[in-house]
């Protein structure tokens, strides 16, 4: 209970930060309060049962492109209820077709799968919009942005935090194990697969359509950055999958870095980029959750 | 109880078994003795729908089909599985491995009973309830194999090689065990080499030869056989 008390009074906080810091920082932390929502749901399926996803920026691009495409002629609350239902509608369809997949070719297909949609939308903005770039015109500022985003993080961890103790959750991590005994244990384990993929990817949809009203103008090649999948596996290793708070913490630190980065060195962020994940893989096979787990002399 | 008629799988070209037929009646013991390569698994993991079966099968488990089953829904019609290599979840504690064993819809209300039964009946699994999986010795993971599969309470227990890696006094051990069960009216299909063994824990035995049932008989008819013992079992 104290420690509940303790979360709620730490997001009070949080929710009051854009009260008293520059618009800069509230834009920093928006970035953050993204990367810890799209690193907590990813891990939750793909830390889990080692199935690794590449399509998160698909999903992220689906979101923001229904903003794009719905934004001017539907209220702003409707547009957010339905991306998440696109985005989990194509990821349940996407499951269904390739959950059998094991190991390597799953992680082929989401990245191939992820270039296809950015693709198929290049080509219907080409023939049959005649547009290959959007303008957003819904009015939100920052703090809005923010205390969405601050509202979809607190709701994620949370929900990773009770699914992990609960049924659902062993399941995912039995599943990662040894899947074959996981159905001798009477786990119908394309079920679980497919909806936990689609509730996760409806996340990152959702995160997609609120963080797409910063911008004022997205074309596909911005949506559907397929550096976004890259970023949001190597926090989610860097804070170690295991764990409910893990990918949160591991997202901290990284926005900060690629911030630092990209400002310092614009032209060699890709290789700043490249260098943290060979480092993080190398030195940080646990993550950082590992790293205070070995610390305290305890198996992971 | 459980019948099997007219079961064959293929590996690709490779027929692994051929024509199999057996039946196991409730609260028996039924040993399926074999040489390496000689079906054993396969028949196992057939009937725990693992894999599928060539058409003309036909499995049932007290009047329900089950060769076109997924394997979730049979454990849910009362067949459990402890495979071959006790394939526990290494990562994860004793407790958890009992828990998920629970895992389907028939067990959960009796979690909590049947996880006292089990440390109950295996006490080295109660000491280490807290150890990870994979840091006990063999004898313990065998003990714990079991346990996980008997805790989705299931009528029928299918054991694939239990005595497989274990010294002689802990497969004696892990018989004592499993012929307790089977005086509580558990019914069992166990598949082995430990020829000795099986036979005395057996109410009756098939001998699977090269995909095929060479043999079904008494197990005290097969002790007396001698050359049924040289060709089949190589003793």
């Amino acid at each position: 209970m104290a420690r509940l008390a303790l979360v709620a009074v730490g997001v009070a906080v949080l929710a009051a930060l854009p009260l008293v810091v520059s618009a800069y920082t509230v834009s920093l932390l928006i970035s953050i309060l993204a990367y810890v929502s799209l690193a907590t749901a990813w891990a939750f399926f793909s830390g889990r049962t080692r199935y690794i996803s590449l399509a998160t920026a698909a999903f992220v691009g689906i979101g923001t492109y229904t903003v794009a495409l719905l934004g001017d002629h539907l209220p702003l609350p409707l547009v957010l209820a339905i991306a998440p239902v696109v985005g989990f509608a194509v990821a349940f369809g996407v499951g269904l077709s390739t959950l059998r997949l094991s190991g390597v070719y799953f992680v082929i297909f989401t990245f191939g799968l992820a270039e296809l949609i950015k693709q198929l939308v290049i080509w219907f903005e080409i023939n049959q919009t005649k547009t290959l770039a959007r303008y957003i015109f819904v009015n939100a500022g920052g703090t809005l942005i923010y205390e969405l985003l601050l509202a979809i993080a607190a709701v994620v961890i949370g929900g990773v935090w009770w699914l992990s103790q609960a049924r659902l959750g062993y399941a995912l991590r039995v599943i990662g194990e040894d899947e074959m005994v996981a159905r001798h244990a009477g786990i119908d384990t394309t079920r679980v697969k497919v909806l936990v993929f689609a509730a996760t990817s409806a996340v990152m949809s959702l995160v997609g359509a609120v963080l797409s009203l910063r911008y004022t103008y997205v074309d596909p090649n911005i949506a559907f950055n397929s550096l976004v999948a890259f970023q949001v596996l190597i926090m989610a290793l860097l804070g170690g999958v295991g764990r409910p708070w893990g990918p949160a913490l591991g997202a901290v630190p990284l926005v900060l870095l690629f911030e630092l980065l990209s400002g310092t060195f614009p032209h060699h962020f890709g290789i700043a980029l490249g260098l943290c994940f060979v480092i993080i893989v190398y030195y940080l096979p646990g993550g950082l959750m590992g790293l205070v787990d070995r610390v305290r002399g305890r198996a992971p | 109880m459980l019948e099997v008629e007219n079961l064959s799988v293929a590996y690709g070209k490779h027929e692994a078994l051929r024509a199999v037929s057996l039946r196991v009646e409730a609260g028996r013991t039924v040993v399926i003795l074999g040489a390496n390569g000689a079906g054993k698994t396969t028949l196992l993991n057939a009937v725990a729908g693992i894999i599928p079966a060539q058409p003309g099968a036909r499995i049932t488990f007290d009047g329900a089909t089950l060769q076109a089953a997924p394997p979730h829904r049979i454990v849910e019609h009362g067949i459990a599985l402890v495979p071959e290599g006790r394939r526990l979840f290494g990562e994860m504690s004793v407790l958890d491995n009992l828990r998920l064993g629970a895992y389907a819809r028939r067990a959960r209300q009796a979690e909590a009973a049947g996880l006292e039964r089990m440390l109950a009946l295996f006490p080295r699994l109660a000491e280490r309830r807290h150890q990870l999986a994979r840091t006990m010795s063999g004898g313990e993971q065998q003990m714990l194999a079991i346990a996980r599969a008997l805790m989705s309470c299931p009528r029928l227990l299918l054991l694939d090689e239990p005595s497989l890696g274990l010294s002689p006094r802990l497969a004696k051990e892990l018989f004592a065990t499993l012929r307790r069960l089977a005086a509580e009216g558990q019914s069992i299909l166990l598949v082995e080499q430990a020829v000795h063994l099986s036979l005395g824990l057996a109410d009756w035995v098939y001998v699977l030869e090269n995909g095929g049932i060479a043999r079904s008989a008494a197990p005290g008819d097969i002790r007396g056989d001698d050359s049924l013992r040289k060709a089949y079992l190589g003793l």
